[in-house]
């Protein structure tokens, strides 16, 4: 049967589907820690991800990094029932903006394992010192290609300051 | 009489772009039926996974997402090598449909990278040839590309990320280039030609090439131009003088002469062509070199056709003028003061309220050029104190400073003193100055000037 209109090979958007079920099972993990996600929040979390991939220029394939995003961050102390499903929402929305800060040359692994190791530490769970303070001046140190970016702290450099627009 | 009857292809070839050869290609199968609407569904999936397989390699598995100019690329190197295993066959154009039936798009894909890869390596041999058969004459695009433009991509290509990996810089053009071809096709294209035009000009002295060039333009060694092409035409004018083939001088007399002898012929362009084969059978050129000097024929016969309508036959064929190259000056500046220092000194000379203080100061301290453009810059001059500083220096001294200006020949300078009196000008406080300063001196005097100026690099 020929085709009647000329139909383009490329397709035209590629960012991959990850239902609700695949999210909600990572439950199983968090119980342990008093942390579960709701239908609702799971959808939330997914339309968080996906406007932050779009605002950020990123596509995502595979299964995506969330469940790797929930293991690492589900035994922090400054996460509870109340601020759980909101907080992991603006951890992925910091997650592919520093991807792109640090231009893509630390992996998911290591991005992960630096935010939660500040998140936890200097930032005292502050989402806002995280985002605005640590993990900028973390990237702009992987940007100029020094080697231990992720001693910032020990040794003195790690500025966590009141005034936020210092940088 | 042939009784065999070939089937008519129901596929059209004009509708399948070189560029994007597997996409306009499905899309011509699918529009005259040979590809069902699920074939073409199931060959995008088959990309999307490829795309994803490539994703996953490129970021060594440590990522699971990457920007979309990323994901771009690399679904450019996936059609790239999609389109060289394509374009291998040469049989009936539907036999790409067969191909991509029996086949799964990853395999295609393998087998195209590794034809690109086979014609990397030949890359580097032509290379190889090309940097021996190396001219050695002063031109600044020719030996950038010789030495530096392939640098970056002999060492770092990759045929799995075609368009990841960094490509040549080249600025140097050649006679003919093909930009239908795209990366190492147009490499490995670019190599063999400009190895083959350098060929041909190693029948030459290359005392002779450099003279030729020289003769063309004063600053030919600053522009794009191809040398080829020079020797090549200079050549033919030899033949047509009846002159050896040994050497490449021609004379103001030879061009009057082939203007009479162009005058007089009905059809330039068979004497031309004449010419060449002449050229091409006392050289014993063979293979692609004899057909690229044919095919670089049509551009030059039209250009010596214009020539010879406006008399203008010594712009294309070129007299040698012996003593005309005027050598470069390169400069190297002097040691630069510490910040701390430069500091204090420019602090010295603004608390000053003498000019001769001031001078005295930048004298003693000021001994590169670098040096003295950030002490312009600073402004801790006033007016004409500026104009005292440039009578202190000397004729190099000022053409260096000129250097950093956008003053450069007489032209220019006009321009921007009409500016600076219309109070329309938007140099800097140093640089009208200097204007200024110009404008004082005689007209003699600042051609010397600009002589230095554009003989000197900085």
């Amino acid at each position: 049967m020929k085709m009647e209109k000329q139909q383009s090979f490329l397709p035209q958007a590629i960012i991959s589907q990850i239902n609700k079920t695949e999210l909600m099972a990572c439950n199983d993990y968090t119980k342990k820690y008093g942390l579960l996600l709701t239908e609702e929040e799971t959808m939330q979390i997914l339309e968080r991800r996906k406007t932050s991939l779009q605002s950020y220029g990123r596509i995502e394939i595979g299964g995506g990094m969330l469940d790797k995003l929930i293991k690492e961050f589900c035994d922090s102390p400054y996460l509870n029932s109340q601020n759980y499903a909101s907080t992991i929402a603006e951890l992925t929305e910091l997650f592919y903006y520093f991807k792109n800060e640090a231009l893509d040359k630390l992996s998911d692994e290591e991005l992960l394992k630096i935010m939660h190791m500040y998140f936890d530490g200097p930032c005292g769970g502050s989402l806002e010192l995280l985002g605005q303070s640590a993990l900028e001046q973390m990237t702009r140190h992987v940007r100029y290609g020094e080697a231990e970016y992720t001693k910032l702290e020990e040794r003195g450099e790690l500025y966590m300051g009141d005034d936020l627009n210092e940088y | 009489m042939n009784t065999s009857l070939t089937k008519a292809s129901r596929m059209d070839r004009s509708r399948i772009l070189s560029h994007n050869y597997t996409q306009t290609y499905i899309e011509e199968a699918a529009r005259v039926g040979l590809l069902t609407p699920l074939d073409v569904t199931n060959l995008q999936l088959s990309l999307v996974k490829l795309l994803e397989r490539q994703i996953q390699r490129y970021t060594r598995f440590e990522s699971s997402s990457v920007k979309v100019e990323t994901a771009e690329g690399l679904m450019r190197s996936i059609l790239y090598a999609l389109d060289v295993r394509l374009k291998q066959l040469k049989g009936e154009i539907e036999e790409g449909v067969t191909l991509l039936k029996e086949k799964t798009l990853e395999t295609l894909f393998i087998e195209g990278f590794n034809l690109i890869n086979e014609k990397f390596n030949k890359c580097k041999t032509y290379f190889q040839k090309v940097k021996e058969t190396r001219l050695k004459v002063d031109n600044y695009a020719y030996n950038d590309t010789m030495e530096y433009a392939f640098t970056e991509f002999f060492g770092f290509y990759e045929a799995e990320f075609s368009y990841q990996s960094p490509m040549p810089d080249i600025d140097y053009p050649l006679c003919i280039d093909d930009m239908q071809e795209e990366n190492t096709d147009y490499i490995y294209m670019y190599l063999k030609k400009l190895y083959h035009e350098n060929l041909f000009c190693n029948s030459f002295p290359v005392a002779e090439i450099q003279t030729l060039l020289d003769s063309s333009h004063p600053h030919q060694s600053e522009m794009l131009i191809n040398i080829f092409e020079y020797v090549l035409i200079n050549a033919i004018g030899r033949q047509l003088a009846n002159k050896d083939l040994k050497h490449l001088e021609l004379s103001e007399g030879d061009c009057q002469s082939l203007q009479m002898q162009f005058e007089t012929q009905l059809d330039i362009q068979m004497l031309v062509e004449e010419a060449v084969n002449e050229i091409i059978k006392s050289l014993h050129v063979v293979g692609f070199l004899k057909h690229y000097m044919l095919e670089a024929l049509p551009p030059i016969v039209k250009r010596i056709k214009a020539n010879v309508e406006n008399d203008t036959l010594n712009q294309i064929f070129i007299p040698f003028k012996l003593g005309t190259k005027v050598e470069k000056v390169h400069f190297t500046d002097g040691e630069s003061l510490e910040d701390e220092r430069f500091k204090k000194m420019i602090e010295a000379v603004c608390s000053s309220q003498l000019v001769v203080e001031k001078l005295m100061i930048f004298k003693e301290n000021v001994h590169s050029l670098k040096d003295t453009i950030d002490f312009l810059e600073a402004e801790c001059l006033f007016g004409k104190e500026y104009r005292a500083l440039y009578k202190s220096l000397s004729l190099p001294e000022i053409s260096l400073l000129l250097k950093y200006t956008s003053i450069s020949d007489e032209q220019s300078f006009k321009t921007h003193l009409q500016e600076v009196q219309n109070d329309k000008s938007l140099l800097k406080p140093w640089e009208m100055e200097l204007v200024y300063f110009l404008a004082n001196k005689e007209a003699a005097q600042r051609a010397q000037l600009w002589l230095v100026v554009q003989n000197i690099n900085v």
